[in-house]
């Protein structure tokens, strides 16, 4: 029983205290602007109402004025609103004051939504006040916020307070401060409307010795402001991780001007938080791409040279070497798959032809560890700086007229095609209807000559290809230049491989042949025949044999008739001759002339058709000269039987008979005879030998 | 006498040596193929010509003409009175157009045109 009423009377004392103290309290709470002062004195309305304390710190009173009340306790501001109003008014003891509200007149600024000044209720904090001015506009520097206060800056990390809701951080407001919420340095000078996903992707820091900058493989670049507490993986966090190229083996962290590696691939392997490096302000992240760093692992494999995607692999539990020849891509088309290596972590250098295994041919796949690299090296051409180093034995050489001559390593697998492809192919002056194949044996070289044009146009049996062997030598000749313009240049023509046209072309000499080509071809090289040529006699001598063999074509007869069969097959080696028509006639043989002799123009031999009479043969002679006897025109036939008869000139050209026309041959003699051979010339000269004998032996008689 | 005998002697030169250079019989033939054949085997044959020419393909067209070329001179041989080169022509031209001349028929008529005309 005791107990319980000293309890009571404890509880009692601490009521009676608080009450007291609480309206002491409330009593010397001083007056601020914003506050509204309730005054009632009856019997005088005019006193009775509020009357807020204004800008300056004074209620307005009728009839006495202004009253400042800032900086004064209710029962203070009481005294002096009685002593002031007792200067105007009677019977004032009845006067009555009171706080009937407390307000706060702010200003908020800087980057929120509706700047201005605000009315806050009496305990309002800065959150208030910006709640009340619409709240933080986008691209506000939350952690440097400030008050102003008159002259005074009180600045504040509204961010933290944000982040922690601690309200002791926020200063306390006071009447007419200004609440400036900056902007953040970040967006720069230039008025944009951002969105808050741009901002915070472009970081927060607006400190800039502090700010902690994150950059390359990551998803959003940027400053990020910097606290203690914040490592490595928090700022790549903020930055919005790494990308897929990032190289996380090999981020570099740069403090205090010191580069430090951190492998967040490691850290996230193993879990030790010792591996995170110490996180200073100022500090500088950057997240190289993959490709140019070196990557490496306790179980990393490289695989280099002709594959589609280069580079370092992990090498997973049970991965075998086709795996990791996957995941590059595979070998590109210039890759030697019969020549891969696989350089053992332990210097052993493994060799593998993929070819051979693929083919069923043996071979096993090799296995590959980590620490170990696969080379897979181009195909041809990268072994040209180390050909010093293939000895002979082991390749075949090309030479001429290919686009890429040089020396190649041979496998008795290719052909002679695969050899001239990869060796560019031939040249527009390389001959393929004379590829020359040195062939060694014993020390002696053996040419082989192949005719590839040949075996392209018609083909032909495989086995007809030459073999190829590693040590042979292959030669494609070119083709002569123009020698027309350059006779120098027959000096580097074969004779074997030309043919030689000359007499009545414009353009004789010796001509590049092939098995394709023909003999218009030739005649066409030579600029046609001339305009004096005897295209009825060209002349062929065929040179291919022991003896040569001398051909005649009607070139004439050809263009007539268009008949192919009548073109001269004609090869290397052979000679055209087109005789002259304007040649002497001595120079003409016998058997395909007519000779014309006597009184004509023009004695001598002259070609003749069977489609032409004597009237042609004694035109191209000239004519009978004035001399001649033309009613007596012989003809001597000289065939299979010999016969003569004459031609009266006179008479055919007085009666047009044609019938009377003597038949003329190749091998005839056409003779005019002067007109000493007439009957009546023959007779007066024997009459006058006879006169003179006569006379001669009268003479004798009469001695 | 003396005289006569002279005039005698000098009559007799001049007789023997004129009538003693005799000229040979006037020719023929020099364009016998602007005739009728006198000779039917070439006239076949030239018929046979015609036909190749006008049918492109059954025979070399440089044969043909060849031929062609041959049998006119046949043809003027015979006319001329040559027979044996008229027959060595005709051979030569059949042959061109690749028959045996075995199996075809020769030429045997002799043409006969005024050839026993004397000269002056």
């Amino acid at each position: 029983m005791g107990k319980i009423t000293i309890t009571a009377l404890r509880l009692f004392i601490t009521l009676v205290w608080l009450a007291t103290n609480g309206t002491a309290h409330a009593d010397e709470a001083k007056l601020r602007i914003g506050d509204i002062i309730a005054i009632s004195l009856p019997g005088e309305e005019v006193l009775t109402g509020d009357f807020p304390i204004d800008r300056r710190g004074e209620i307005q009173l009728p009839e006495v004025g202004g009253i400042k009340l800032t900086g004064m306790s209710l029962p203070q501001a009481s005294s002096a609103i009685t002593a002031k109003l007792g200067t105007a008014f009677r019977d004032i003891g009845r006067l009555s004051v009171r706080v009937k509200e407390s307000k706060l007149v702010v200003a908020v600024g800087g980057q929120v939504k509706l700047p201005g000044t605000v009315e806050l209720p009496g305990d309002a904090n800065v959150q208030v006040a910006i709640t009340a001015a619409g709240g933080i506009a986008a691209g506000a520097q939350l952690d440097g916020t400030k008050i102003i206060r008159g002259s005074k800056v009180i600045l504040f990390n509204y961010k933290k307070f944000l982040d922690t809701g601690d309200a002791s951080i926020l200063p306390q407001l006071e009447p007419l401060d200004v609440v400036f919420v900056p902007t953040s340095p970040l967006t720069g000078n230039v008025q944009i409307d951002f969105d808050a996903q741009t901002l915070a992707r472009a970081g927060d820091g607006a400190d800039e010795a502090k700010a902690i900058s994150v950059f390359g493989e990551v998803i959003n670049p940027a400053k990020f402001s910097y606290k203690p507490e914040s490592t490595v993986v928090d700022m790549l966090m903020r930055a919005g991780g790494v990308t897929r190229y990032a190289s996380v083996e090999q981020i570099r962290i740069i403090a205090d001007g010191k580069p430090v590696l951190f492998n967040l691939q490691e850290y996230l392997d193993s879990g030790n938080a010792n591996k995170l490096p110490l996180l200073k302000p100022g500090a500088t992240i950057f997240v190289p791409i993959q490709e140019e760093q070196i990557r490496k692992g306790k179980h990393t494999v490289y695989v280099m040279g002709e594959v589609a995607k280069p580079g370092a692999f992990a090498l997973q539990e049970g991965a075998t070497f086709v795996d990791i020849l996957a995941n590059s891509g595979g070998p590109t088309r210039y890759a030697d798959i019969r020549q891969i290596r696989i350089l053992k972590s332990d210097g052993s250098v493994v060799m593998f032809d993929m070819n051979a295994f693929t083919e069923g041919k043996g071979g096993a796949i090799p296995d590959v560890k980590a620490g170990d690299a696969i080379l897979l090296p181009e195909k041809v051409e990268n072994l040209e700086p180390s050909w010093l180093k293939i000895p002979s034995s082991r390749v075949v050489q090309v030479i001429g007229a290919v686009y890429k001559p040089g020396r190649y390593e041979w496998s008795d697998e290719m052909t002679m095609f695969d050899l001239i492809a990869q060796a560019g192919g031939p040249t527009e002056q390389g001959d393929l209807s004379a590829i020359r194949i040195l062939k060694n044996k014993d020390d002696i070289f053996k040419p082989q000559i192949f005719n590839l044009a040949d075996f392209i146009k018609n083909g032909g049996s495989a086995q007809s290809v030459p073999k190829i062997h590693a040590g042979n030598v292959i030669i494609m000749p070119e083709l002569p230049k123009d020698p027309t313009d350059n006779k120098s240049m027959w000096l580097a023509q074969s004779p074997a491989r030309s043919i030689y046209i000359m007499g009545a072309v414009n353009s004789g000499g010796r001509y590049a042949f092939s098995s394709e080509m023909g003999f218009l071809d030739i005649l066409t090289a030579a600029d046609g025949p001339s305009k004096t040529a005897d295209l009825r006699n060209i002349r062929i001598s065929n040179r291919g044999g022991k003896l040569s063999e001398v051909h005649s074509f009607d070139f004439e007869l050809y263009m007539e008739t268009g008949d192919e069969s009548l073109l001269p097959r004609v090869k290397n080696g052979d000679v055209i001759y087109v005789p002259d028509r304007e040649q002497d006639w001595t120079e003409r043989s016998v058997e395909n002339t007519v000779r014309v002799i006597g009184a004509v123009a023009k004695p001598g031999r002259y070609k003749f058709t069977d489609r032409m009479s004597i009237l042609d043969l004694l035109a191209e002679a000239g004519g009978p000269n004035e001399l001649a006897l033309q009613d007596r025109i012989v003809v001597v036939n000289i065939g299979k039987e010999a016969k003569a008869s004459y031609f009266d000139l006179i008479s055919f050209s007085r009666t047009a008979d044609y019938s009377k026309l003597p038949v003329v041959r190749n091998g005839d003699t056409v003779y005019v005879p002067d007109q000493s051979q007439s009957h009546w010339n023959r007779f007066m000269t024997g009459v006058r030998d006879t006169s003179q004998i006569v006379a001669l032996v009268a003479a004798i008689a009469s001695l | 006498m003396v005289m006569n005998r002279a005039a005698i002697l000098l009559l007799a030169a001049c007789l023997l040596d004129g009538c003693a250079h005799n000229w040979p019989l006037e020719g023929h033939g020099g364009l016998a193929e602007r005739d009728k054949p006198c000779d039917p085997a070439i006239g076949q044959a030239l018929q046979a010509i015609e036909y190749l020419k006008s049918t492109p393909g059954l025979r070399p067209p440089s044969k043909v003409a060849a031929a062609e070329e041959r049998l006119i001179r046949a043809s003027r041989e015979s006319q001329a009175g040559l027979y044996a080169d008229a027959s060595h022509s005709y051979d030569e031209a059949v042959q061109m157009l690749g028959t045996d001349p075995q199996n075809v028929r020769r030429p045997r008529q002799i043409c006969t045109l005024n050839n026993n005309q004397e000269g002056r």
